[in-house]
């Protein structure tokens, strides 16, 4: 089972789960370039984190490669991530240009 | 704790040396965060030596140090010979998206989160030592 599932739209929304680890984490950046191509569509990108559980560095990565393609209009949301992947996210200052909410709210 | 555990140096073997490191940490942090701070550590280790060292095997140890307040993992492999100490990359985490290098993210979590790390070579391998205080 993959542990993320995507939607692209206005808004897009791509949730993870499971483990975001250095094995799964190439793939889901396979799969955000699809996203990517669309960024004149794109105006949030929210990472649903309710259900994930872990995160290394590669997940982080991903993370920060959707930021930097997508562009500075594009806001990127982390929604309801627990306190030890939201830990990892402010470890590396990530955390700084995601808006982080517990529910995701416009 | 465990001493020079002998694991294949396979991608798919990752999540039973994970295991077994994180049995040994959880029983002396009660702390989820620092849980899960160690087993980040010991991936970025772990990825590192099964990606670019070449060897086919990993030894794991995991043991107090005499003080019995600081764990000491070891992980030993028999790849090329590389100092991975040698060119830590400087992260800037106050740094915007845009100027955030691809790569170093996962050395500067673990020089991060580790008190103390340290590499020698001994009979031909490399042994990464990496301890932490019990926090």
């Amino acid at each position: 089972m993959a542990n993320y599932v995507m939607e692209v739209d206005e808004v897009s929304k791509v949730k993870l789960h499971g483990h975001i680890d250095a094995s799964i984490a190439p793939a889901l950046m396979e799969e955000l370039k699809p996203l990517i191509a669309q960024k004149d569509k794109v105006k949030k990108l929210v990472f649903y984190a309710d259900e994930l559980e872990y995160i290394a560095s590669a997940g982080i990565r991903a993370v920060v490669f959707a930021k930097q393609k997508l562009g500075g209009k594009v806001q990127v949301y982390l929604i309801g991530a627990s306190e030890t992947v939201l830990d990892v996210f402010k470890m590396t200052g990530i955390d700084k240009f995601l808006t982080v909410q517990d529910t995701f709210a416009e | 704790m465990f001493q020079s555990k002998e694991f294949p140096a396979k991608r798919e073997v990752l999540p039973q040396m994970l295991t077994e490191i994180t049995g040994e940490v959880k029983k002396h942090f009660t702390d989820d965060k620092w849980v899960n701070r160690l087993k980040v550590c010991a991936e970025e280790i772990l990825v590192n030596i099964i990606d670019y060292s070449g060897s086919e095997k990993i030894y794991i140890s995991c043991n107090f140090l005499e003080d019995e307040q600081t764990l000491r993992f070891e992980f030993v492999d028999e790849g090329a010979l590389y100092n991975p100490l040698e060119e830590v990359p400087e992260v800037d985490i106050e740094a915007e998206p845009d100027e955030r290098p691809v790569g170093g993210l996962g050395i500067f979590l673990y020089t991060t989160i580790m008190d103390k790390l340290e590499y020698n070579c001994a009979d031909g391998k490399n042994h990464l030592l990496a301890y932490k205080k019990l926090v």
